[in-house]
């Protein structure tokens, strides 16, 4: 090969590689321990009954499933199974054991366990209804041999696998007998890495490794999983977690926006905490004020495009967000590959005029609100947004007067949270504000934006109603091929970003936070997630 | 006195019925039952209270099938009206028995016990501290009344009341745990407490105490500094006081054995508290100290309306609260034996 070609296969392959692509390092150093807070603590951390989040971060290092996601690739890896197949219906999954898997008691995971796990969160003395709506896509499990498992799906829905393949795999023999193991609050009997050892309530939970986990001699998960053992706190006050991090007593902390910016300014930050501010693709949350389909006042696209114009958001990114914000153009992570791209709304007070103008919104009578003939009657442009959290009251503050500079009357209700799902859930309301998680890298809107949700406690609560979105939202489920689905939902996005639905808000476009230098890592972050998995503790 | 005790506990029954029919009827009020919050943890991944989380229902569906919130409704006995909740409560009662705990999974009683003794350390720590510390003071304040010492004690105690815990803790967290590293910042006891020798043990224990008590002492302290010397001046100036200077006794006789004593009185109704330390916990001082008492249980279990919780807490809390008060009487016929209730 001459000097141009090898050039030219250079270029080439530093164009198509991710530009984030990370590798564990698989000569990584072992032992140690890694401090870090939970944020809360999980009342319990029984597979089938919690529900929180604490309980799910336990389980993510102590539960095994069947397959799981890669950091970089987001493809799936097996973990559990070590091959599956899926059927040419794509309603079929065969899933395949291996036969080194064994639960932290030393018993082997066999297809048994499998099928009794996905059995237990159907029977009734569970009590685990509430996991049943995430598994009602498949309808059996059978056990073909003692390391093969088969599941079946109830339709061509492109979760289906996804849901079969994290299925927290559980043993039977203890759980089986369900007053024994609903007794099992602070135990945790799973195959995963860490074994649960203490659960001290109020304190503390201590993971230590397990030494006959299968991934220790498996080539895939070199470099990962590094510490000997796991402690977890349960700190809820910010101010408490940064004074323990500055103390040396946490290895990993989550910042927000405000502390990153404000609250871990000179040493120790920067010589035994480092602070970190990184850009992956995991999918962000977006905040957004939602207009109530029900009232007649927001079923005219005009007014809805001009109350999202009004919507100073550069100046809200600027005061309240340091400027780490992205403003969201739709209801997708502005970097997903689902975005159509479509172009935020601008801050434009002229552009909202001609468009309210348009809808038939003037000041006749001078008195600085806008009105209109509503069935005969001289209507005011008045409407109430409700909203649950004081912290972002300031953000409706600022809206308000934009609003009333623009001849709107907008009134501000702050509600406790279950009083505000209340109206929410009963479509009691003008405007809403809240915000969306990121969500999955491969998304579903049918939840939040498919006309069956607008019903009471459904979560298109502002019951917006598009026929042509609807159809692309249901063919795009039942779509197995991935690029298909891609298309097909970029157009579901673009339609509902021109429907104006909800004022869309902010996407973050960092993560941000602080390590101990006592940690090693293979890169500031993966693609998909920070990656702690992949740290170790640096020989001292 | 007996008559009068016995009416006392008679009336504590209706009193019982009322407060927890009140309490049972409101909490059922409020939006927002276990039900709910289960099926918001299915809409929305567990992030209620904050600000929405979302779309995790992996099936992508948005209302949850009604054979799923029936066996919700089941499961959690919510299939039966509210008034035969409340005779399956007072019949569970009657054994001791306060059902489960929605949140924790585990008897209530179990929950309550694994919380209480944290909150019954620093209740009766704070208890007797700030009665050592105040009567003493207050009689000081009264006997200088009007001097420096009195002045500057006043505005001392008056700065410290208007400190909010919330600021006070962060305050000290920052100051004496953080940049001065003289204290641990929270918790009741060090990772290798079981190691250490009893001694130790104490010790370790002690330095753990010192900040979180501050914040739970500070406002009752000056309360009860006050009150001690407003009710001695007040018995200062009385006559039996002045005859008793007048008969020529050392100004400390007078003071103490005379004075001290019919002062006392209005301190003791706080006496009755006492029960209340039992229970004493405090959502802010604990959550900021880490602390898992009986304060912060109390909060979320309202927060995630975890009903039994709640209840049973109510039940503990009014029992000792009535029960308080009967001591506080009794105290009151202990110290002054004029008084009698009749």
């Amino acid at each position: 090969m001459n000097m141009k070609g090898l050039l030219a296969l250079v270029l080439s392959s530093a164009l198509t590689a991710p530009a984030l692509a990370a590798k564990p390092n698989p000569n990584a150093p072992k032992g140690g321990n890694f401090v870090f807070n939970l944020g809360g603590e999980p009342p319990t951390v029984h597979p089938i009954t919690s529900t929180d989040t604490y309980s799910r971060a336990v389980q993510n290092y102590v539960c095994d499933g069947l397959a799981t996601r890669d950091s970089e690739t987001y493809e799936w890896k097996p973990r559990l199974a070590e091959k599956w197949d899926i059927s040419k219906d794509n309603k079929v999954f065969t899933f395949h054991l291996r036969k080194d898997a064994v639960f932290h008691d030393g018993t082997p995971v066999t297809a048994d366990d499998v099928k009794f796990s996905f059995d237990a969160i159907f029977e009734p003395k569970y009590e685990a209804a509430h996991l049943r709506p995430y598994y009602e896509g498949l309808t059996k499990v059978e056990v073909l041999d003692p390391h093969t498992v088969r599941f079946t799906a109830r339709d061509l829905y492109f979760n289906n696998f996804e849901s079969a393949a994290t299925l927290t795999v559980i043993p039977k023999k203890i759980y089986s007998d369900v007053e024994k193991s609903k007794k099992m609050n602070r135990q945790l009997m799973c195959a995963g890495p860490y074994v649960l050892s203490k659960f001290d309530r109020g304190q503390v939970i201590t993971l230590k490794k397990f030494d006959k986990w299968y991934g220790l001699k498996d080539a895939a998960f070199a470099g990962m999983y590094n510490f000997d053992t796991i402690t977890m706190r349960f700190y809820k006050d910010e101010n408490v977690e940064l004074e323990r991090a500055k103390k040396g007593e946490l290895d990993y902390l989550d910042l927000r926006v405000e502390a990153f910016m404000k609250k871990t300014e000179g040493a120790p930050w920067g010589k035994t905490i480092i602070k970190h501010k990184v850009q992956n693709s995991a999918p962000k949350s977006y905040g957004f004020i939602g207009w109530n389909f029900r009232k007649e006042l927001f079923q005219d696209r005009n007014v809805r495009v001009a109350l999202a114009h009004l919507l100073n958001r550069e100046e809200m990114n600027k005061k309240f967000r340091y400027g780490m914000s992205d403003l969201a153009n739709g209801a997708i992570y502005l970097r997903s590959e689902y975005n159509p791209g479509n172009k935020a709304l601008e801050f434009s007070p002229k552009k909202a005029q001609e468009l309210l103008a348009k809808a038939g919104w003037t000041d006749k009578d001078k008195n600085g609100v806008l009105e209109k003939e509503v069935g005969g009657k001289k209507t005011e442009f008045k409407f109430t947004l409700i909203y649950p959290s004081k912290d972002t009251e300031k953000y409706y503050t600022m809206y308000r007067e934009d609003l009333k500079k623009a001849g709107i009357d907008m009134e501000l209700k702050y509600l406790e949270w279950n009083s505000f799902l209340k109206l929410v859930d009963e479509g009691n309301f003008d405007a809403v504000t809240m915000a969306w998680g990121g969500g999955s890298v491969d998304p579903d809107p049918k939840q939040i934006w498919h006309s069956a949700g607008a019903v009471p406690g459904g979560s298109n609560f502002i019951a917006y109603k598009n026929p042509e979105v609807d159809k692309l939202i249901d063919e795009a489920r039942v779509e197995p091929n991935k690029a298909k689905r891609v298309a097909a939902l970029k157009k579901v996005y673009a339609k509902i970003a021109e429907d104006a639905p909800y004022a869309f808000l902010f996407n973050d476009k960092y993560a941000f936070y602080a390590n101990s230098s006592r940690m090693g890592m293979p890169a500031e972050t993966f693609k998909y997630e920070i990656g702690r998995d992949y740290w170790w503790l640096k020989a001292e | 006195m007996i008559v009068y005790l016995i009416r006392r506990l008679l009336l504590m029954i209706p009193t019982f019925f009322g407060i927890t029919v009140v309490t049972f009827v409101l909490i059922n009020l409020a939006p927002g039952s276990p039900i709910e919050q289960k099926l918001q943890a299915i809409r929305f991944g567990s992030a209620g209270g904050g600000g929405g989380g979302g779309g995790v229902n992996t099936r992508g569906d948005t209302s949850v099938n009604e054979e799923v919130i029936e066996a919700l409704k089941k499961q959690y006995g919510f299939d039966k009206p509210l008034h035969e909740r409340y005779i399956i409560w007072v019949k569970n009662l009657a054994r001791l028995d306060f059902g489960e705990s929605f949140t924790y999974q585990e008897p209530v009683i179990d929950v309550i016990k694994s919380k209480f003794p944290v909150s019954l350390q620093f209740g009766i720590a704070s208890l007797i501290l700030t009665y050592i510390v105040c009567i003493p003071l207050g009689v000081r304040k009264a006997i200088k009344a009007g001097a420096s010492f009195d002045r500057f004690t006043t505005i001392l105690l008056n700065l410290t009341y208007s400190i909010p815990p919330l600021v006070l803790g962060i305050f000290l967290i920052v100051v004496f745990a953080g940049k001065l590293n003289m204290f641990p910042i929270g918790g009741i006891q060090s990772d290798d407490y079981e190691s250490l020798t009893s001694m130790g043990k104490l010790w370790d224990r002690i330095h753990h105490f010192v900040l979180p008590l501050i914040c739970y002492m500070i406002g009752g302290f000056t309360e009860l500094s006050v009150l001690m010397r407003n009710s001695m001046l007040d018995v200062v100036k009385s006559d039996f006081v002045r005859t008793a200077r007048a008969k020529g006794l050392s100004e400390n006789v007078v003071i103490f054995k005379h004075a001290l004593r019919n002062a006392l009185i209005p301190i003791a109704t706080g006496l009755g508290g006492f029960f209340g330390a039992f229970l004493a916990g405090s959502l802010i001082i604990e959550q900021m100290f880490n602390l898992d008492g009986i304060g912060l249980l109390g909060y979320q279990s309202v927060l995630s309306r975890d009903y039994n919780v709640i209840m049973g807490l109510t039940f503990i809390s009014s029992l000792l609260l009535m029960f308080g008060r009967v001591f506080s009487d009794i105290i009151y016929v202990l110290i002054d034996p004029r008084i009698d209730f009749k």
